[in-house]
């Protein structure tokens, strides 16, 4: 635009200025808004549909911004961290390390099975942890699935929601990724119940401490296939934040097959 | 285009690579490539006659069923792993990719190569909006992998990541465009690897649109000389790119419990069955169309609801493609122009409004008016040219093209394989049952693959 004047005379300049006062002449000088699009939202979408993509997150700018933090994160410093490990340490040495971390793990399904008073997933819960410790060797060897002894998965974030504590706004936590607010305090009050108990006693050696959640930090990412962007999609965060919200719902509700498709 | 202006980078530094996804042994589902079907009301053959009346294994005799489950375990060839590593391009060092579109700025391409530098290599173009690793794409990479090749696996035109990264236009549908897009990224893509290797043949390959890329780019090769394809392997292809996809549109709309109006219903239904799939193997999460066809394991709907399935699978895929065109080319279809997306800005709004809009208001809002504008030709004009029809001389003389197809594959129109079978003669191996790419790796299909890929040597 600018060479075009640059290169013009002073009389198509004029030219110019008076077509447009002339055009514009009868409208108001208010700015126009945005053009329409095309196909708008308020003309496709109706009022009283709940549409499924819909999960209540008052936080949404800021759960986007920590959602692009995390690929950030993940890319830079997470992903060539574990890829690192991965290369490192003998695929027989990390699947130690896996029972290992999933041994632990159990402590907080035992707990909150109990608290859900489901008491024969404690039994076998407690079962599972006595025999990966021992025989198993601290953990290291899953024998309790040898065994044929069912695997459970509860957390404090069920609990909440098993005794009807809604899931609260969205929320994407830096690293770790989708949660709620329920969730979040679950994970807080889990690590709290560890914390306390203490078992390997990093109170009086906390370097076991460093090395505890360095190599859990590895693991627990190694076993997450998932990648940021890899779908390419442009929503990708919406499935996200759905996909996260409808298993939670599934988890709490402990699987119950939905509507007939 | 010029292959002295060749200029790949090769990021090293920053390739991911991928986990191979562990497969979870109930998820060996083929991706459909996102289909493009052609809903024949009670025309595929279902259980008319068995499998063996015709001296061929293949078990699954509903094409509904056979795509979207693929080939059951015990009729499945033996493949190796691949050890396959993504590879990033950039394509328009110049362009200016929208904020939001950040992931998407590099071309990611898949690489897998044989242990010994010399060796055929073959490109394998991907189906209706998959990337490189698409669940399907892996199968028919893995095949030729087998075979002794290089294998490079490169996205379809339809895919966000091709349009923001590879296509020009950025409006994906315009076959002459999309395969000069495809062409330039195949060349690129080659020089990232060629110090790693000596391909003493260059071969191409694709399923679905893929295959029917694979058609148009041999065609351009002849003229432009850069890979001097030996042979070209062309699996399902659909024969009219647009047809097909309307019909497939029409999948959904015509197949919903209760008519349209229930469709946000039926979404719903759609995505919490998803979410159960999720809910088991949260490890192996991917979007879109592949969930779908989990679903189908579980829930094993009748086949009005299969066929609904497919065309919501269909129009997802169209809903991210549309999106990334329209933000791309402001061209105003769902988001207003001059709206600078931020990575904080809220998107579920267009993503509502593009699922209900579907395949067809993409061709009338989008497509069409840019390649109007572009040509000046007529929508029918257009659309004409998106055809193996169009390039059917061609096709009936190029010795080096195969193709495989089935007779009861759903994307294809009355008298579609028959105008194939002309046209390829014995090039031609069309099954009786398979679906849409559903025996891929099925034990005959691989064995047919590696005696085609082989002969003639």
């Amino acid at each position: 635009m600018n060479r075009i004047f640059h290169k013009s005379s002073a009389f198509t300049i004029a030219v110019r200025l008076a077509l447009g006062l002339f055009l514009t002449g009868g409208c108001s000088s208010l700015p126009q808004p945005a053009e329409e699009p095309l196909h708008s939202a308020h003309a496709i979408l109706k009022e009283d549909v709940d549409y499924p993509v819909d999960i209540f997150d008052p936080l949404e700018p800021l759960n986007r911004g920590i959602f692009y933090f995390n690929a950030q994160f993940d890319r830079y410093l997470y992903l060539p961290l574990v890829n690192g490990y991965q290369a490192i340490v003998p695929d027989f040495v990390e699947q130690r390390i896996t029972n290992f971390f999933d041994n632990i793990a159990e402590l907080s399904t035992l707990t909150n099975t109990l608290l859900q008073l489901k008491f024969k997933q404690t039994a076998a819960t407690a079962g599972r942890m006595t025999v990966n410790t021992t025989i198993g060797l601290l953990g290291l060897f899953d024998v309790a699935t040898e065994f044929g002894i069912p695997k459970y998965d509860e957390d404090l974030g069920q609990t909440l929601g098993h005794y009807g504590l809604g899931a609260g706004p969205f929320l994407v936590l830096p690293v770790l990724g989708p949660s709620n607010f329920r969730d979040t305090a679950g994970l807080v009050g889990d690590s709290a119940v560890f914390t306390l108990l203490d078992p390997f006693n990093f109170e009086d050696h906390p370097e076991r401490m460093y090395i505890y959640y360095a190599l859990k930090a590895l693991d627990r990412r190694a076993q997450v296939d998932y990648r940021y962007h890899q779908s390419g999609s442009a929503f990708e965060y919406e499935w996200i934040r759905y996909l996260y919200t409808q298993k939670r719902r599934l988890d709490i509700r402990g699987n119950v097959q939905a509507k007939t498709l | 285009m010029d292959k002295r202006r060749i200029a790949a980078t090769r990021k090293d530094g920053l390739s991911m690579y991928c986990l191979e996804r562990r497969q979870v042994s109930r998820s060996k589902i083929p991706h459909l490539g996102w289909l493009l079907a052609f809903f024949a009301l009670g025309l595929f053959p279902g259980s008319v006659h068995s499998a063996e009346d015709s001296g061929y294994g293949f078990p699954l005799t509903n094409p509904y069923a056979a795509t979207i489950i693929g080939t059951p375990e015990s009729d499945r060839a033996d493949l190796p792993e691949l050890p396959t590593r993504e590879v990033e391009l950039t394509i328009f060092p110049e362009r200016e990719v929208p904020t939001i579109f950040w992931y998407n700025k590099r071309l990611k391409v898949g690489v897998a190569l044989q242990k010994e530098r010399r060796a055929p290599l073959v490109f394998v173009i991907a189906g209706t909006g998959a990337g490189h690793s698409t669940p399907t794409g892996v199968l028919l990479q893995k095949i030729l992998y087998a075979a002794g090749f290089h294998v490079i696996s490169v996205p379809s035109p339809t895919h966000p990541n091709f349009i923001t990264a590879a296509s020009t236009s950025q409006v994906p549908g315009y076959t002459e465009s999309d395969v000069e897009d495809l062409y330039r990224a195949m060349a690129l893509a080659y020089a990232s690897v060629a110090s790693d290797i000596e391909a003493d043949a260059i071969y191409l390959s694709g399923y679905s649109l893929g295959a029917f890329h694979s058609a148009f780019l041999s065609q351009l090769d002849r003229e432009q000389q850069v890979f001097k394809f030996k042979k070209v392997l062309m699996l399902n292809p659909p024969v009219s790119l647009y047809r097909s996809s309307l019909k497939l549109d029409q999948m959904l709309e015509a197949n919903i419990p209760g008519g349209m109006d229930h469709m946000d219903a039926f979404m719903e239904e759609v995505f919490q069955a998803f979410a159960e799939v999720y809910g088991d193997s949260p490890v192996n999460v991917t979007f879109g169309g592949e969930f779908l066809y989990e679903v189908y394991k579980r829930r094993n709907p009748a086949d009005a609801k299969m066929r609904a399935l497919i065309g919501a699978a269909f129009r997802l895929s169209a809903a991210d493609m549309a999106f990334v065109s329209d933000v791309s080319t402001q061209a105003g279809y769902v988001v207003p122009k001059g709206s600078h997306l931020r990575i904080i800005d809220p998107l579920a709004d267009y993503f509502k409004v593009l699922n209900r809009l579907g395949f067809d208001p993409y061709v009338n809002g989008l497509f069409f008016p840019y390649y109007h504008r572009k040509t000046g030709k007529s929508k029918t004009e257009i659309m004409e040219k998106q055809s193996l029809r169009a390039i059917g001389d061609y096709l009936r003389s190029a010795k080096n093209i195969y193709l495989l197809h089935n007779e009861d594959d759903i994307i294809m129109e009355d008298g579609d394989i028959d105008y194939l079978k002309a046209l390829f003669g014995k090039r031609a191996l069309i099954y009786p049952y398979g679906g849409h790419c559903g025996n891929i790796n099925y034990s005959q299909t691989v064995q047919d693959i590696h005696r085609i890929l082989k002969s003639g040597e």
